[in-house]
């Protein structure tokens, strides 16, 4: 189990320092796959990050009661919209590297999904388009063998069949034991995948629910975003009547 | 020369790495460093010639001469290493800024378990230096050599 315990994030900067996580408790389960939702800037890159090692925090995240740290970072594989390969390596070098530095690494499964999105092999990513990059990106992330798979808004650029079929495959592939926390702001997309939603809102956890128990309140994801953002539909109707007032 | 042993230098640089013109450079600094190290056999050379004087057109041992140290002529003769140790230390800058070029591999490397970032940022250098000071050093004890073989024993201080 990861749990999450964070107190504080500061980030720094010359004007002082910008709370981007502030009192985040969670934990997550094996088997579970979150849907991490929030405005850009609420804070769930440097959530990722920080479950990762990268960010420094107030407070500590434990896997499986133990801190997270080279002994046991292996277990973790992290998908970004950055990316994170070596862009002039083929996937078939990046298949060696990985063989050679993670036991877990899932073999078969790169094979299939490589072939499953007609990836060429002995093509440098750097060649790839960024679809095909995004693709590569989440195949190495599900391939490492890791138990927590964290994603950071990893189709950005993928079309929607794409996203489509790859959300189809990931629930075709996982196994039980593995664990997906996938930021996003595809929410009626990962709406029927996920089994938790997770908001943050200015840093802030502000929602925390099972899609089970958000169809037994009849609701979905949508309005309980929109309930707990307080979302203001008359927003946008009350900006266009103030402008065209003034004309 | 001692480079052209590693066939595959691309082991000891970071995956992916276009590390040719690095290794390069590296063996261009290494010429330099030890061409310009042969300055000292000008050095030896005046200062055997020193020791002898010239009478009716040939050339005496002045009995009484003393020949520079060994150590006194190889003094100032290694700092066009210097270039090259600077460049081997930057290297290991080169390679961890290369993990945040193009695509942000750094957060790969940090996820491996060990010391592999650490490895693949300064296995290049450090195996430059290792090099380098083995050649140093089989340098200073030829050139030591050639010292004593050329200064004749009554020379020596």
């Amino acid at each position: 189990m990861l749990e999450i315990n964070i107190s504080r994030k500061i980030y720094y900067n010359k004007s002082g320092g910008t709370e981007a996580l502030k009192q985040v408790y969670l934990q997550v389960k094996p088997g579970e796959i979150i849907g991490l939702f929030g405005e850009n800037g609420a804070g769930k890159t440097t959530l990722l990050k920080s479950i990762l090692g990268f960010e420094h925090y107030d407070g500590q995240i434990l896997l499986d009661g133990e801190k997270i740290g080279k002994s046991n970072i292996a277990r973790l594989s992290f998908a970004t919209c950055e990316h994170s390969f070596f862009s002039n390596l083929t996937p078939e070098a990046h298949k060696e590297f990985y063989q050679m530095h993670f036991k877990t690494f899932r073999e078969k499964r790169f094979e299939a999904l490589m072939k499953f999105f007609e990836l060429p092999t002995k093509k440098t990513l750097k060649n790839y388009s960024v679809g095909q990059k995004n693709q590569f990106e989440v195949i190495m992330a599900l391939c490492q063998g890791a138990d927590y798979i964290l994603m950071d808004e990893p189709f950005a650029g993928n079309d929607i069949f794409n996203r489509t079929d790859f959300y189809k495959v990931l629930l075709g592939i996982l196994e039980p034991t593995e664990t997906i926390i996938l930021s996003t702001h595809l929410i009626e997309e990962v709406e029927h995948f996920i089994s938790r939603a997770i908001l943050l809102n200015h840093g802030k956890l502000v929602g925390d629910i099972s899609i089970m128990e958000l169809e037994e309140q009849e609701k979905n994801l949508i309005n309980y975003m929109k309930e707990t953002y307080n979302y203001n539909p008359f927003h946008v109707k009350e900006i266009l009547d103030a402008l065209s007032e003034k004309e | 020369m001692v480079f052209y042993k590693f066939k595959d230098p691309a082991k000891y640089f970071p995956p992916g790495y276009a590390y040719e013109n690095e290794w390069k450079t590296v063996k261009f600094l290494w010429i330099v460093g030890a061409g310009f190290s042969l300055q000292y056999f000008a050095d030896l050379y005046t200062a055997v010639n020193q020791l002898y004087s010239y009478q009716n057109n040939r050339r005496v041992l002045n009995i009484h001469a003393v020949a520079p140290t060994f150590l006194e002529l190889i003094a100032g003769h290694w700092i066009f290493y210097i270039p090259l140790f600077l460049f081997l230390i930057l290297m290991i800058a080169f390679h961890y800024f290369y993990y945040y070029n193009n695509t942000k591999s750094i957060y790969l490397m940090r996820r491996l378990p060990g010391a592999v970032l650490l490895k693949s940022c300064a296995q290049a250098s450090v195996l430059g230096i290792c090099i380098t000071l083995i050649s140093w050093i089989v340098l200073y004890f030829l050139y030591c050599g050639i010292y004593f073989m050329v200064i004749p024993k009554k020379c020596l201080p």
